[in-house]
């Protein structure tokens, strides 16, 4: 998630409550592969709750085909603010 | 000054969940192995380079026919790939893995990054036994600066591939 994040950062985060995630959003999701990752929403399926998510390191990320749709119950929270190394 | 205050939160008081922002190789995982045998290929291939013109030179009269051309170009083709190698991975571990701890710690580890790519780049454009030499000694120098910022021990062993130059390898 370079530059935004590196290795060491402290971030945190609010849960959703009554708004809905944004093309934007950093979030903190459970995956059932790769356990806690951060990343950043690309798009958000309202009526189906599933989002599409990338990294910000293009070139080394994890592409939002590796990731998978990911639902939205396994999104912990919403980074807020991270502090930096 | 923050960042400060939350680690001394993290280790001593609460602990933090870990969270990880995922790259295509399995966060942590770096090892300098993958230069370094780079690095011994590029001294191989620069010794067989010049064993095969001693040898057309001496049994075909510097004929150079056919089996010769293919023979070289190969090896040139592996001495050019191999060294390209030493350089990406070595650019991976520098940019990827070393963070400002480390640069504080060895603060002539930029240089001797720069000195790989320079030397890299000087066993492609030559045939040049002494530079490749060279290579394998700052690669592992580079590696043995990689294992200390892990606490790990190091030692030096003779490659048991040709030709046989002493590599560092983590002593585990």
């Amino acid at each position: 998630m370079r530059p935004f994040l590196n290795e060491g950062d402290f971030v945190f985060g609010l849960k959703y409550f009554l708004t809905s995630p944004k093309i934007g959003d950093v979030v903190v999701f459970d995956h059932t592969l790769y356990g806690l990752c951060v990343k950043k929403v690309t798009n958000y399926d309202k009526a189906l709750k599933t989002l599409n998510l990338t990294g910000e390191n293009v070139t080394h990320s994890l592409s939002s085909e590796q990731i998978g749709v990911v639902k939205l119950k396994s999104v912990k929270c919403r980074v807020v603010c991270s502090f930096k190394v | 000054m923050m960042h400060k205050i939350l680690t001394l939160i993290d280790q001593k008081i609460l602990k933090f969940k870990e969270i990880k922002a995922h790259c295509d190789v399995p966060c942590g995982v770096y090892d300098p192995i993958n230069a370094q045998v780079a690095a011994m290929t590029v001294a191989r291939m620069t010794d067989t380079i010049t064993e095969l013109e001693a040898h057309d030179q001496k049994d075909h009269a510097g004929a150079r026919d056919m089996d010769y051309h293919n023979k070289i170009t190969r090896m040139i083709d592996e001495k050019e790939r191999s060294a390209e190698l030493v350089k990406h991975e070595v650019r991976i571990i520098w940019g990827d893995y070393f963070k400002a701890p480390q640069f504080e710690a060895h603060p002539g580890l930029h240089n001797l990054t720069h000195e790989i790519m320079m030397v890299a780049s000087k066993c492609k454009q030559n045939v040049d036994t002494d530079a490749t030499r060279l290579l394998m000694k700052k690669v592992n120098e580079f590696s043995e600066i990689f294992f200390s910022t892990k606490s790990i021990k190091t030692k030096t062993v003779k490659y048991h591939c040709k030709p046989n130059l002493d590599i560092i390898t983590p002593d585990l």
